[in-house]
């Protein structure tokens, strides 16, 4: 344990903490590759729970918390992951600005042991710019397991920085780690480095900062980029394509030197230089092999990789199914007896209905599906925190780019599973401005998992023999409809750069239990507070509304009837009655609202609910409700996410609508196709 | 062990994947999917990949790793089903029992393979230095 102190940032910024002063709080910021442990250091040192996971780019804002060591407080600010600081997606620009700003007076880099080399691109520029570095070198645990020893003293000497190896993982090297940020917080501790430069570009960079004084808007504009030599060496490795220095200053610089030679000699260098660096400090003992080679080189071919996805995919839906339904049958069993238990003691009619039909009928009706919830979660949890998802991702970019996406927007719409409003938010990863668009607009067709409670229901009632297989096509289908709808959007949408994928593979590990509790649990909590919240108020509402005019006498005859037979023109064909639209209806606040109101639009308990629904739908206006469910209106939090993320109020108008309209298209078809096999 | 006896494994778990699908055609179709997926991993394996040295042993560990998570499978059915003292369901399935416990064997007997090459690696570099 490390005695560091983590301090809540809410309490801090309420004032609970107020005695603390600019002066004395000390700014660090956190930043590294994608997916090499920044969060999971950020969350020791200031004991929060970010969450973290084993894929890239999980963390897409900064983060910002708070710690105590000795006699100083620390402010922590965790960036997205980049691999350089020329950034083209919005989560890189994130990292950028932020570095740009220097509000901060420690940077801490952390970077992969077993892949040291990449994040050398990222030391050599945050030198360049001047930056105070500490250098965490981490998963020095999984690095000894592999034979290879980190010796961090020629980094020290020749770039005098500090250098800790730490394990975010064990716990290892944290101590020392506190130490080290404790003592180069002191201005007189730190020892600045300058970079000697091969000839050629050293005297570029002279000329160069002369040149600026002919320019003094560059010194104004550029001011974040003008500490030591970064500016010419910037524009040397990236260009001007970010930069947009003035013509003529460009052109002054080429009467002077070859710009195209002089970058490739300042790579070259640059290479040689990390080359040097890298293997003066690993020592490897070990033959070149592991367990992640071996599975890798299976689960990434081209035809095995895609079907053992498929297989896992298969595997979760019937573990989802089978070990769910005995647990599932206890929770009906329990909610069942309350209702005959409250039934004989509440006295007042209308209470008694709304207790015992409303509440305990629709928010029973849907809370049955806890266990199927929180099983799903726990395995999807198991694919993503073993570091499989992002090989997922990499078999298939190439079908992706078909549909003008890449293998990232596959990660968001894996996201997109679990619920909309992440998969939307991580699309920030993207860099491509007409794919992320896209994306967005086509993500609410990620089949969520408000909308499982619907398909178990329908699934368990019409098909239960093939259970497994049909949840299996309907997620297909939702990966499907993204694609094919982001190939579409993107007619219309007229900004295109192709940036091509570049995704490291993290390593396989073996999730603890422990953490795989705790992201079941982040997950499945979602869908109980949505239980005690908006599920709850429409499922009361629903009660009302088929309750009244005439007090529970003739449901055909309530507003809840009056509402659903309106859609009945557009829905008869497809054998849904008023009963089945107005669940539909109310299933725009919340997918799992669709659940509850047909048990109290039905009258019935969950397992009578499944005979009801036998009598009203025929199994291919089931399939066909199944699919409109998937497809249709996505829930609030979706839309206000969109409107969000595009900063426009057009495009969640436009998703309401177009959703709408794409569900309504594939129910007829799946209604048509499936009376002829069903 | 040699080219010859990585093929004879593959050729093991070839053919009694194959045999266990037919024999769960009426039983599961999970199970003949994960079984099909099992013989497709192994018939694959006996391709020539030469850049990659344990091109064969790595179809072996995905094979058997397969068959060993069908056991998992099968093993967790039965215990939830035991959790909700419905005995009646608890039918098992021994094909992928005896299946499973095949390819325990073999994943074990192809990682010791692995870190024994490693080990020698290891010495011969120590002698080098």
């Amino acid at each position: 344990m490390n005695n560091a102190h983590g301090l809540n940032q809410d309490k801090r910024e309420n004032g609970t903490v107020s005695t603390l002063d600019a002066e004395e709080c000390i700014e660090i910021s956190i930043i590294g590759n994608p997916n090499v442990g920044k969060t999971s250091l950020f969350n020791i040192l200031t004991g929060a729970k970010q969450y973290v996971a084993n894929w890239p780019g999980v963390t897409v804002e900064k983060k910002i918390g708070y710690f105590k060591y000795k006699d100083r407080t620390f402010k922590l600010v965790d960036l997205p992951g980049v691999y350089t600081l020329s950034a083209k997606s919005e989560d890189e620009k994130v990292a950028k600005d932020y570095v740009l700003n220097k509000s901060y007076q420690i940077v801490i880099l952390v970077a992969d042991a077993l892949n040291l080399e990449s994040s050398m691109f990222l030391l050599l520029q945050l030198l360049e710019m001047d930056a105070n570095i500490i250098l965490v070198i981490n998963a020095i645990d999984e690095a000894k397991e592999k034979g290879r020893i980190i010796d961090p003293s020629p980094i020290t000497k020749t770039l005098n920085i500090p250098v800790v190896l730490t394990s975010a993982r064990t716990g290892e090297g944290i101590e020392e780690l506190l130490e080290v940020i404790y003592n180069y917080s002191k201005p007189k501790s730190r020892v600045k480095t300058r970079i000697k430069y091969p000839p050629n570009v050293e005297k570029f960079i002279e000329f160069f900062q002369e040149l600026i004084n002919k320019y003094p808007e560059i010194a104004t504009n550029y001011s974040g980029y003008l500490e030591n030599d970064w500016l010419p060496v910037y524009l040397l490795e990236f260009g001007n394509e970010d930069l947009k220095l003035p013509k003529s200053f460009l052109k002054e610089l080429e009467k002077s030197f070859d710009l195209e030679k002089l970058q490739k000699e300042y790579t070259k260098w640059k290479l040689d230089f990390i080359s040097y660096l890298v293997s003066s400090s690993i020592i490897n003992e070990g033959i070149d092999w592991s367990l992640r080679d071996i599975l890798d080189h299976v689960l990434t071919h081209k035809v095995l990789g895609i079907l053992i996805y498929i297989f896992a995919m298969f595997a979760i839906f019937s573990l989802t199914f089978n070990l769910a339904q005995p647990l599932s049958d206890l929770l009906e069993l329990a909610f069942t007896s309350v209702g005959n238990f409250l039934s004989n003691v509440i006295p007042v009619p209308w209470l008694n209905s709304l207790v015992v039909d409303g509440i305990i009928g629709g928010l029973g009706g849907v809370l049955v599906f806890i266990p199927q919830i929180f099983i799903l979660f726990f395995f999807l949890g198991f694919l993503e925190e073993s570091g499989y998802l992002p090989r997922a991702a990499f078999l298939v970019d190439r079908i992706a780019r078909n549909f003008g996406l890449s293998g990232r927007s596959f990660m968001s719409i894996i996201l997109g599973f679990g619920c909309n409003v992440p998969a939307i938010i991580s699309t920030k990863t993207i860099a491509n401005k007409k794919e992320r668009l896209a994306l967005t607009l086509s993500l609410p067709f990620a089949s969520c998992s408000a909308r499982l409670p619907v398909y178990i229901l329908l699934i368990g009632t019409f098909f239960p023999s093939n259970a497994a297989l049909v949840l299996l096509l309907i997620y297909l289908s939702s990966i499907v409809l993204v694609l094919v709808s982001s190939k579409f959007l993107q007619k219309f949408i007229t900004q295109s750069e192709d940036i091509p994928f570049i995704i490291e593979l993290p390593r396989f590990r073996m999730p603890t239990f422990k953490n795989l509790a705790i992201y079941t649990w982040n997950r499945g909590k979602h869908f109980l507070q949505k239980a005690g919240s908006i599920i709850l108020i429409a499922t009361i509402i629903i009660w009302a509304l088929s309750f009244f005019p005439n007090f529970g006498q003739d449901i055909n005859n309530s507003y809840a009837a009056g509402i659903g037979k309106v859609f009945e023109p557009l829905t008869k064909h497809l054998g849904w009655d008023w009963r089945i639209n107005t669940g539909l209806v109310f299933g725009v606040a919340a997918k799992e609202v669709v659940v509850s109101s047909y048990s109290t639009l039905f009258n019935v308990g969950e397992d009578s609910l499944s005979y009801a629904l036998q009598n009203v739908l025929s199994p291919a206006s089931a399939l066909a409700l199944i699919f409109f469910v998937l497809a249709y209106v996505p829930c609030f939090a979706t839309l206000a996410t969109i409107k969000s993320e595009t900063n426009s109020w057009k495009w969640p108008i436009f998703t309401l609508v177009y959703t709408t309209a794409v569900a309504y298209v594939i129910a007829n078809a799946v209604y048509f196709i499936g009376g002829i096999f069903l | 062990m040699t080219r010859k006896s990585k093929n004879f494994t593959l050729s093991i778990i070839a053919i009694l994947s194959l045999f266990f699908l037919i024999l769960n055609i009426s039983l599961n179709y999970f199970y003949v999917f994960a079984f099909f997926l099992i013989f497709l991993t192994a018939v694959y394996g006996f391709s020539s990949h030469n850049e990659v040295w344990y091109h064969k042993s790595a179809h072996i560990i995905v094979s058997s790793l397969l068959g060993i998570f069908t056991l998992v499978y099968e093993i967790l059915g039965i215990l939830f089903s035991l959790i909700a003292a419905e005995f009646s369901k608890i039918k098992p399935n021994f094909y992928v029992i005896i299946f499973g416990i095949i390819s325990i064997i073999i994943f074990i007997h192809e990682l010791n393979y692995l870190k024994k090459i490693e080990q020698e690696a290891k010495r011969n570099n120590n002698n080098k230095h």
